[in-house]
């Protein structure tokens, strides 16, 4: 495990498995934090001064720890605080394209989401879920609940989605995107 | 210029918001761990508390419930940072106890507007500190509380019930409310609310400070303040330069200051009805209750006592009245201004120790006063 080096730029993001809600600070490269989940040498996502919980009670602590680590092969969801955090735009969406907005919902995992994809073209769900070997994609303005406890929603600019966990994905229903 | 207490696990946090709040003027300390935090509150209380939820030694939601459970600290106002930003987390602080929330990363002029906006919120519903109340007079903006004093030549018609009654209902609205039983005859408190206090207003030095003052106060489950009178009778009673120290503290203190006053115009009677904004008479309908009043009426003005007189007419049986209305009102020289029905409820409510207004308040009693304050409150 490497030391996070206090130079980077540190961000706050809330990694969501399906027992646990943790809350961590990440030190950032140049490709944000989808480099980082996307970076398929290192398999742990660094994380430092992290608190959990569980979502019986997602706001309070059940424990913590400095330095750790977040398997990504087991983290459903990771939600930045800014979207700009979640990494360049040049990889959020590809290339020189104007994107276009869609609304969509998606099942991951134990949670539902409702969120934005932004991609040039038309809706292009296989885009989302196969079409390259990244782990994550991302989505923005996204709203998150977990099927257990959907009393609680969560919200942030930008979500990336494991994609291995997505077991449904749709453009939102015209009027309740 | 206020004293602030940071709490918060981040050195780096600690010294931001350190250097933030001494920018805005204030004098911030700081505390690393929740447990120092905690005791530093308790020992030198602050004005103010900023305190971060993710703590490792101790959560900041159970920080922020040990500060509300102390006398001390209870009414501090608490804004809470954290890096966790979602509704449920700002939920979870609020429920708590926090009286503001702000999310990391901070914001210099969102602290300090949050800071000023709680440093000059008055608190609501809990007992202030006595330190508090220094605060509080060196601002001559804020206003002093109301004074009610609840006085009668004629002991045994319910004045004690109808002062207990009155402050219970005042807390009820959301008023933050001192009862004080200034008979020297021995406490009929302990009965309305079967306490034993450790400390009465006859054990107060001649002179006491705000804080000496606060600290002999008993605190109510309903947030009611108490200073209660002595246990057993006592001779001379409450010195008059003992009870302008208490209603000068208390006055800066409270929205609303209760006055159970003993059935004898001795000074401190006398004293709480000329600085009283109302006066409330409580009667019964009988000849002795009746001519007693008459005479309160008639004697106020002669003693400066210029507040408006409220007569209240309660029925302490269920047997019709002795005197018949018309004759009542001719005897006073005016119709009460308030008649409460007998209530049945009243003898177990006092057997029990558990005033009808926080125990049954939708008893005949109850509703009949707050429904009278609720139609009277722009001028109560």
């Amino acid at each position: 495990m490497t030391d996070i080096s206090s130079s980077r730029h540190i961000a706050q993001v809330e990694l969501f498995s399906e027992a646990h809600r943790i809350t961590a600070r990440v030190a950032l490269g140049s490709t944000g934090i989808l480099g980082l989940l996307n970076d398929s040498n290192v398999s742990l996502l660094d994380i430092e001064d992290a608190y959990i919980s569980r979502w019986s009670q997602p706001a309070r602590m059940s424990g913590s720890f400095d330095l750790g680590g977040q398997s990504k092969a087991s983290l459903t969801l990771a939600l930045a605080t800014r979207r700009e955090e979640m990494g360049p735009s040049g990889m959020l969406r590809s290339g020189y394209t104007k994107p276009n907005a869609y609304n969509i919902i998606a099942g991951v995992g134990l949670f539902e989401i409702r969120a934005v994809a932004e991609m040039p073209g038309k809706l292009d769900l296989p885009a989302l879920t196969t079409s390259t070997n990244a782990r994550f994609v991302v989505l923005f303005e996204a709203t998150v609940n977990h099927v257990l406890y959907p009393d609680y929603q969560f919200s942030g600019p930008a979500l990336a989605v494991n994609r291995a966990f997505i077991t449904y994905v749709a453009a939102a229903p015209k009027g309740k995107g | 210029m206020a004293h602030l207490l940071i709490i918060d696990d981040d050195p780096d946090v600690g010294r931001l918001l350190t250097m933030m709040l001494k920018r805005a003027g204030h004098t911030p300390s700081v505390c690393y761990h929740a447990q120092d935090g905690l005791k530093q509150a308790l020992a030198q209380p602050p004005q103010l508390i900023v305190l971060d939820l993710m703590m490792p030694d101790m959560d900041g939601y159970d920080l922020i419930k040990r500060l509300r459970a102390e006398t001390t600290t209870a009414h501090i106002p608490i804004l809470v940072i954290t890096a966790r930003g979602q509704a449920a987390d700002k939920q979870a602080a609020l429920e708590a106890g926090a009286n503001g929330y702000l999310r990391k990363p901070i914001d210099p002029k969102e602290l300090t507007a949050q800071v000023q906006e709680l440093l000059t919120r008055r608190p609501t519903g809990l007992l202030p500190s006595a330190d508090s109340t220094v605060m509080l007079e060196e601002d001559p903006a804020k206003k002093l509380a109301h004074l009610h004093t609840v006085l009668g030549l004629r002991g045994g018609v319910g004045g004690t019930t109808l002062a207990v009654t009155l402050a219970g209902a005042l807390t009820r609205l959301g008023r933050r409310v001192c009862l004080v039983e200034l008979s020297p005859l021995g406490s009929a408190l302990t009965l309305h609310f079967r306490l034993r206090p450790r400390q009465t207003w006859a054990d107060l030095p001649a002179r006491p400070s705000p804080k000496e003052v606060y600290q002999a106060l008993v605190r109510h489950d309903s947030g009611l303040g108490l200073l209660m009178g002595p246990l057993t009778p006592m001779k001379g009673g409450l010195a008059t330069d003992t009870a302008i120290a208490i209603f000068n503290a208390l006055r800066t203190i409270f929205t609303d200051v209760v006055v159970d006053a003993a059935p004898l115009f001795d000074p401190p009677t006398l004293l709480a009805a000329q600085i009283s904004d109302r006066v409330w008479i409580p009667c019964v309908a009988d000849i002795a209750s009746v001519h007693a009043t008459s005479l309160t009426l008639k004697a106020l003005p002669e003693w400066g006592i210029n507040a408006t007189p409220q007569v209240i007419l309660s029925a302490l049986s269920a047997d019709p009245p002795a005197l018949p209305t018309a004759a009542l009102e001719k005897a006073l020289g005016r119709p009460p201004s308030l008649t409460i029905p007998f209530d049945k409820h009243q003898p177990v409510a006092l057997a029990q120790g558990t005033p009808l207004v926080f125990g049954q308040p939708n008893t005949p009693l109850v509703l009949a006063l707050a429904q009278w304050l609720a139609q009277n409150t722009a001028s109560t």
